[in-house]
């Protein structure tokens, strides 16, 4: 009886049978074959990246927002003709893309668009200061302290330069909370000034 | 017979009993069947959209150059930037007209920029022309309106690519900025009927074989581009009847869930196009990129016919290993289009009539850079995961200057094989390392790793660490000028011999080069000419600790030794370090971390990190004014003089050589006002290499700058510094034969002073300008 039964099963088996099988029995193929290894011994240019990674060199953090007073406008501070070269068209086309980045708030864009100035002509002080200003403007007062510093630097003889930059450095120790700092910052300005 | 009814009853009992059992076994099994269907379906329908949906999501994490900036006045020549734009995969014709293209003549070059997107704004495409005079571009201006161009930023190089666990390259192509003549020509030659049929095609398949037996060839397949799709999804190649069922099933699943703008946008990106090496080349712009190192969107009707062609096999018809072949099948696909009323015949013939126009290698060429790249993903390490890198497709903006990492490269190996030759050094013998910098961004511009840069092994630049012998010399100086009340450039210094009693009871005994004593010198004459003695003398009056204190300040992290053999240079360090070093002092005191990087973008185009300018001041600028005078003297009259005999349009730079026992290492570093070279020459086994600073190194670097031409330096006299006549360490007044003016930080400057009544009076014998023959 149960033989008899296990007959009744035969034909849904062969159709299993058949269905599965197929899966084994290769077809014709067209030509042309392609040959799509993965596993080739070929050097290729990959950039292998090994499994160890610790996270460091975050942004630093923002030091705490100071009242509107301390930071400095782009506009008041009137631009000195660039350095006599003919790369300064793009370098005073560039200026310009920065100031209206910074005009509509977008500082990163501003850094980015004096960055590539500074690469065309890295010793002109009015491209350091302008970072400057942008770093007062983001709070990142040793930033802007050390930029308008490398500015003062290059611009030794340009006065009216570097009353400006004084004024930012003094913004700059204000916000850090160094009262001293920008006292005596302002002080080099108003020596300058006379 | 009373039991006949009995038995038939029972009989026909259970013969409904065992038609019921075996009506309900059926019914049973078909329902398991249906069952077992429906889920097998589902399965399909899970994989095959997780496949399509996932797909998308793993894209290989790019690597750009520095993008080159186009203006009036930048140092280029018409040569160089025609192999510039080549390098990018622009092409040479007679009119440019679209993205991609320029024309050249013998003073300008005409050409057309390609739109690129950079995270702080577009660069739009431009006709651009650029006048070119004396190596310079002398004007740029718009070639339509004429308008003066002040600034043009180009699209970057790409240089490296960081891929998937499972080595798949691919460029997404948006859907909407598929080219027609793309979808014209799949359609036309894989899938007549694509955007009528429901995923498979009864009516193609019937063609296909009609066409194919007519003409006995493979010009037609049966399978619609969603069975394509489908089949490329999966890995294995073969091709069975089950897998051909499995594929009808999900194109007709694949059908239902999405559109056919979907289903077409996947294919272009997913269909298998090519092989180089173990990295399989997915998707039109992809291979685009690989054939023909451009974008998709520039591609010419017959370029586009080629990829397509490439559908049926991507070996087979390699147009790199088969240009005929691939030339023909190219022809057959125009031929299509065109019989299929999609072109006119004008048009084809003048395809079917045009060269392949295949590059000899990919554009990202294998490891084009690899002693720089390995850089970056040293630094990318820091901040990323390995998982991040490879699938998320980041896109990676880093400083390499390509001109003037391959200005690098050839000199490097073109000067060693001069130098092993002239010297009569074992051939191959000789190692290098070197890297250049921008001075004020700290951006690492070129890096060399080793002597042939095709082989990606040990980077010496980033892990050979050498003793920098007088390399360091600087430092000590230093350390001594920024005591203005005790030092000044003229402090008298003792450069006689010295023993130092060593703790194992054996004495340091430093020698000078020429193994002579030079006596009372001035201060800047003993760096001038790298004297020892002096310099180890006036290294003990700072104290040790005082040059450990500046070297820290320099850039130098990690242990610095404190033995008095510090002041010659037993310092071991690595090209890299050592260009950090000295990226303090041609930056007047800021130090600037070195940098590959500057920013990083997620696939959409924002930005993930940005690696801005960050600079800190850590030393005095009036003390680094002095040194970087005295630089520019050892390069203009000292151990470096060599170099502005060569470079005399260059000066003035700044630099300095370095040299260790028995001739081990050979060291230069010098600066003009915008690049910082570093370049180390010596044996990998660390056995005498036979060259001094002056004689090795300073070539390469020579070589190197002649190429890349450095702004000279400036030397703007710093606030504090004043510059004052001296004549035998005396202040002069009014006029003196033989008086030279030299740097003095205020209010410092020479005690006492000597006026010249005739202005005839002698140069005393202890003139500061002596002149040594050798050089170290």
């Amino acid at each position: 009886m149960a033989m008899v039964t296990l007959k009744r099963f035969y034909p849904a088996f062969i159709l299993f049978v058949v269905l599965f099988l197929g899966a084994c029995t290769t077809a014709q193929k067209p030509v042309p074959v392609e040959e799509r290894s993965r596993e080739a011994d070929t050097v290729t240019d990959t950039l292998p990246v090994e499994e160890s990674v610790t996270p460091s060199a975050k942004p630093e953090p923002l030091p705490p927002p100071v009242s509107e007073e301390t930071g400095t406008k782009a506009e008041d501070i009137s631009r000195e003709p660039a350095v006599q070269q003919q790369s300064s068209q793009a370098v005073v086309a560039l200026l310009d893309n920065a100031d209206q980045s910074m005009a509509s708030g977008r500082h990163d864009r501003a850094v980015a668009s004096i960055e590539r100035a500074l690469r065309i002509d890295p010793k002109n002080p009015i491209l350091w200061q302008r970072l400057g200003q942008i770093r007062l403007r983001q709070e990142r007062w040793d930033q802007a302290i050390a930029t308008a510093r490398k500015s003062n630097l290059l611009a030794a003889g340009n006065d009216r330069l570097r009353v400006d930059n004084w004024l930012i450095i003094a913004r700059a120790m204000e916000g850090k909370g160094d009262k001293a700092g920008a006292r005596e910052a302002i002080e080099q300005a108003r020596k300058l000034h006379r | 017979m009373p039991r006949k009814p009995a038995r038939k009853k029972r009989k026909s009992r259970s013969h409904r009993r065992r038609f019921l059992f075996r009506w309900t076994v059926w019914l049973q099994l078909f329902i398991i069947l249906i069952f077992c269907s429906a889920a097998y379906v589902l399965w399909l329908d899970h994989r095959i959209r997780l496949e399509f949906e996932g797909k998308r999501w793993a894209l290989p994490a790019r690597v750009y150059a520095s993008p080159m900036e186009l203006y009036a006045g930048l140092s280029i020549s018409n040569p160089q930037m025609q192999h510039e734009l080549r390098l990018l995969g622009y092409q040479q014709v007679n009119r440019p007209d679209s993205a991609g293209e320029f024309a050249v003549s013998s003073d300008h070059i005409v050409l057309v920029s390609r739109r690129f997107e950079f995270w702080d704004g577009v660069e739009e495409s431009r006709h651009v022309k650029l006048e070119f005079d004396n190596g310079n571009i002398d004007s740029m201006v718009d070639n339509r309106t004429t308008n003066p161009i002040p600034v043009v930023r180009l699209d970057p190089l790409l240089i490296g690519k960081i891929y998937p666990e499972h080595k798949e390259d691919r460029v997404l192509v948006e859907g909407n900025s598929i080219p027609d003549d793309l979808i014209n020509a799949l359609v036309a030659v894989e899938d007549r009927d694509f955007f009528s049929h429901f995923g498979i095609d009864p009516k193609g398949i019937l063609r296909a074989a009609w066409v194919n037996l007519l003409e006995g060839d493979i010009r037609q397949g049966g399978s619609t581009l969603t069975q394509q799709l489908v089949k490329n999804f999966f890995l294995n190649r073969e091709r069975t009847l089950w897998r051909k069922f499995n594929e009808m099933i999900m194109s007709l699943i694949l059908e239902y869930h999405y559109s056919k703008r979907e289903i077409l946008s996947a294919y272009v990106n997913e269909i298998y196009l090519g092989q180089h090496g173990s990295l399989a080349i997915h998707g039109f712009g992809t291979a685009s990129e690989y054939y023909y190192s451009r974008p998709l969107n520039e591609l010419q009707l017959d370029q586009v016919a080629l990829l397509v062609g490439l559908v049926r096999g991507a070996s087979y018809y390699n147009p790199r290993r088969h240009p005929e072949r691939a030339k023909k099948r190219r022809n057959l696909v125009i031929s299509l289009m065109e019989e299929q009323g999609y072109l006119d015949p004008k048009l084809a013939n003048h395809a079917r009539s045009r060269e392949l126009g295949i590059t000899d290698s990919p554009g990202w060429s294998t490891a084009r850079y690899p002693a720089f790249l390995e850089l970056v993903r040293r630094q990318l390490q820091n901040d990323y995961k390995p998982e991040d890198l490879r699938n998320e497709g980041l896109r990676i903006f880093t400083t390499l200057d390509p001109r003037i990492q391959e200005t690098g490269e050839s000199t490097v190996q073109r000067r060693l094989q001069q130098l092993e030759r002239s010297r009569g050094l074992e051939r191959g013998s000789l190692q290098a390392a070197g890297i250049l910098t921008g001075i004020e961004t700290g951006e690492v511009l070129a890096l060399i790793g080793s002597r042939d840069q095709s082989v990606a092994g040990f980077n010496r630049a980033l892990d050979a660490r050498r003793p920098i012998g007088s390399l360091i010399k600087p430092a000590v100086y230093l350390t001594a000028l920024a005591r203005p009340e005790k030092f000044n450039v003229i402090t008298p210094l003792a450069d006689k011999s010295i023993t130092i009693p060593q703790k194992d009871d054996k004495n340091w005994r430093p020698d000078n080069y020429d193994g002579k004593e030079h006596g009372t010198i001035a201060l800047r004459t003993a760096l001038i000419y790298s004297y020892n003695l002096a310099t180890v003398r006036l290294g003990l009056e700072l104290g040790i600790p005082a040059v450990q204190d500046t070297l820290r300040k320099l850039g130098i992290d990690g242990n610095i030794p404190g033995y008095p053999s510090l002041f010659l240079g037993s310092l071991e360090l690595s090209p890299l370090q050592v260009a950090q070093m000295y990226q303090t002092l041609a930056s007047n005191g800021f130090r600037i971390p070195l940098k590959t990087i500057r920013d990083v973008l997620n696939k959409n185009g924002n930005p993930l990190q940005r690696y801005p300018i960050s600079i800190r001041q850590t030393l005095d600028s009036k003390a680094l004014y002095l040194i970087n005078y005295l630089l520019t003297q050892v390069v203009k009259q000292g151990t470096a003089r060599s170099a502005a005999a060569r470079l005399p349009s260059l000066m003035p730079l700044a630099g300095k050589t370095g040299t260790t026992n028995d001739l081990r290492d050979s060291w230069f570093a010098g600066f003009g006002d915008n690049i910082l070279g570093v370049i180390w020459l010596g044996r990998d086994d660390n056995k005498p290499a036979g060259l001094t600073g002056a004689s090795g190194a300073l070539q390469v670097w020579s070589d190197i700058m002649r190429e890349v031409r450095p702004t000279p330096l400036s030397l703007l006299t710093p606030e504090g510094v004043q510059w004052v006549k001296v004549l035998d360490g005396k202040q002069v007044i009014g006029q003196c034969n033989g008086a030279v003016s030299l740097p003095f930080i205020k209010p410092y400057f020479p005690s006492r002073s000597i006026r010249c009544d005739s202005g005839t009076r002698k140069p005393s014998s202890k003139t500061e300008e002596f002149k040594w023959p050798w050089s170290l």
